[in-house]
């Protein structure tokens, strides 16, 4: 049973003391703290650059281990968005994007009519490419945002031929983001990128066409629609 | 002797207090599972990304529908519960993929896959915000799974992080008619 | 050094150590119980249900057919070993993890590890089982064109067991498949239209 240890005496010590194995107060299994004021010093110092360490390892650390994380995080959302104004394009993810066309179908036609609440917007995107874009364009998210934040994702819709027709009587319908993206189209050529969505009426005066692509976020486009 | 008894009084109160928290520690299934959100049948439950609002739950021996140019016939040693909901989207476009009833006993029933190509089922349907849908939970139960349910609704089949809703139903289903035979087009339309 | 410094150092040694020693022993224990070989394969009765784990299956007879149960025409010349059972699902929850519950070891099929499950109520394909729910289940395998139809056939019924917590997220699971036992049982042989038999 080891008797208690006595504080050290600083009186006592002296440089050239080593702790004896033969004091009965003191074993060789338990450390004490009779140590030279010199050593005491030099401890505390290191003491407190440690903890001023943990102060920088810890960040590095938490970022070290979630620095690809974030990175997918900001590959997924879109935070910083760019406004571009009627009729005029802007450049983003290798080309120069351009609100085409803001269509809106509520009838028209007998084939064509709609429930009350409700509207199919068939909207267009011209794009000026300025490189190959495939690996650029993956995940390309086109949608369609309220004043609220609510969002509207596009259909996995074809519609019939005529009908097709009876909404576009002069053009062809364009294929949708994804499938432009996995033809991919060459530099310096032109294509158009078309989706459809089904939104309700009460919404249709906020809604706001918005793009991203996987290559660009979190960069995003935000289209002025053109007077309505 | 006294600083040996206040180690050792000391360390057993360190093992109590460390082996009580892990105890009580939900597992990490739980700790990264659905974030509940419950309400009552006949009420509007408010989930993250969506609304849901159970109406009537009919029961039946048998169901009909048509699906793929013709009628389909189900038929169950058990009862089919066919549950009127109406959902809608609110934060972005999405649907349903996971819908189930759990019994008073915990388990769990997931929406049957046995009526697959009806018009009125819920089950994976695109919801948009703005705009609810009407349609149909359709669950293929023991009898005995009928009394103080109630429904998992959430937007993916397993939701890690994600809302749930669990809406109690009415606790005398037991005791409600079993008809002998439902058509679920007609069923969601007189709704 | 004084021989009680000496005590005290092994002491210590001891305390620290133990925990591992103790983690060490225990988990050469545990494996060299698993690894005790179970002494005899037991043999199943046909038409009595059967505890599988997640499963409650009872064999009721075999039949070769060149049909599928949902009624598709199988081409090349290739048949269908069927078994006709019923299952229930004795799990907490709907499950459609009964594909690897029967195991055909004799003859061999073209995939003897994934057969085919038919609802035999609807005549399709068998999306899943709900908890409780008895239902009949055909089991097709397919053989290949170039053997001549079997006599007999055996199965292996295979098993997986309950664990409360498992070991990665502490959630309930089935695991560690094993064998139940072994059937042994004749077919009865259609005329290869699949007209008669079964």
């Amino acid at each position: 049973m080891p008797a208690e240890l006595e504080p050290a005496r600083p009186e006592q010590a002296s440089p050239d003391t080593e702790p004896s194995a033969s004091d009965p107060r003191h074993s060789d299994a338990v450390p004490h703290s009779d140590v030279e004021p010199r050593h005491r010093d030099r401890e505390k110092r290191l003491l407190r650059l440690s903890l001023a360490g943990l102060l920088l390892i810890f960040p590095l650390a938490f970022a070290a281990a979630s620095y690809r994380d974030v990175a997918a995080l900001l590959q997924s959302r879109e935070i910083i968005g760019e406004d571009v104004q009627s009729g005029a394009s802007m450049t983003y993810a290798g080309g120069d994007w351009r609100l085409d066309g803001f269509k809106v179908v509520t009838g028209g036609d007998p084939r064509l009519t709609m429930p009350e609440d409700r509207a199919l917007v068939i909207l267009r995107l011209g794009v000026a490419l300025h490189q190959d874009v495939g690996e650029l364009w993956q995940m390309c998210r086109i949608s369609l945002v309220d004043a609220e934040g609510r969002r509207w994702l596009p259909l996995f819709l074809t519609l019939p031929g005529e009908i097709e027709r009876l909404i576009e009587p002069g053009g062809l319908s364009a294929p949708s983001c994804g499938s432009v993206a996995l033809s991919k189209p060459k530099a310096s050529s032109q294509v158009t990128i078309e989706e459809k969505f089904l939104v309700p009426r009460s919404a249709l005066t906020t809604l706001i066409p918005v793009a991203s692509t996987a290559g660009a976020r979190p960069r995003y486009l935000r289209f002025e629609r053109p007077a309505l | 002797m006294r600083r040996l008894l206040t180690n050792a009084a000391s360390l057993a109160l360190g093992v109590i207090v460390l082996a009580g928290l892990r105890w009580t520690t939900p597992g990490y299934a739980v700790l990264t599972g659905p974030l509940p959100s419950d309400g009552r049948a006949g009420t509007t439950v408010a989930a993250r990304g969506f609304t849901v609002r159970i109406g009537d739950v009919e029961l039946a021996k048998s169901l009909r529908y048509r699906a793929f140019g013709r009628t389909v016939e189900r038929t169950s040693d058990g009862v089919f519960a066919v549950a009127h909901a109406t959902v809608e989207a609110t934060a972005q476009s999405t649907s349903l993929g996971g819908i189930a009833w759990e019994d008073a006993g915990g388990i769990v029933f997931a929406h049957s896959r046995r009526v697959d190509g009806a018009g009125a089922l819920l089950l994976g349907k695109r919801l948009q915000p703005g705009l609810p849908q009407q349609g149909l939970f359709v669950f293929e139960l023991p009898r005995g799974a009928l009394k103080s349910a109630r429904l998992l609704v959430s937007e993916s089949a397993e939701p890690r992080l994600d809302s749930q809703a669990r809406i109690r139903l009415p606790d005398d289903l037991q005791g409600r008619a079993v008809s002998e035979g439902l058509d679920l087009d007609e069923s969601a339309r007189a709704r | 050094m004084s021989v009680t410094g000496l005590w005290r150092r092994l002491a210590l040694r001891v305390t620290i150590g133990v925990g591992g020693a103790a983690a060490v022993l225990l988990s050469l224990g545990q494996h060299l119980f698993d690894r005790h070989e179970k002494s005899e394969v037991v043999t199943l009765p046909v038409g009595a249900p059967v505890e599988a784990g997640e499963w409650l299956v009872t064999l009721h007879g075999a039949s070769i057919r060149t049909t599928t149960p949902d009624g598709r025409q199988l081409r090349n010349g290739q048949r269908a070993i069927i078994v006709a059972t019923e299952m229930t699902n004795r799990t907490g929850s709907t499950s459609t993890d009964f594909y690897s519950l029967l195991r055909l070891d004799a003859p061999p099929s073209t995939s003897p590890l994934r057969p085919t499950l038919y609802l035999a109520r609807d005549k399709e394909l068998l999306t899943q089982l709900q908890p409780g729910l008895a239902e009949s289940v055909d089991v097709a395998w397919i053989l290949p064109a170039d053997q001549p139809p079997p006599a007999s056939l055996t199965l292996s019924v295979m098993a997986k067991t309950f664990k409360p917590r498992d070991n990665l997220y502490a959630a309930p699971g089935w695991f560690n498949e094993h064998v139940v036992g072994t059937v042994n049982f004749p077919i009865e042989r259609g005329d290869g239209n699949g007209t008669a038999g079964g």
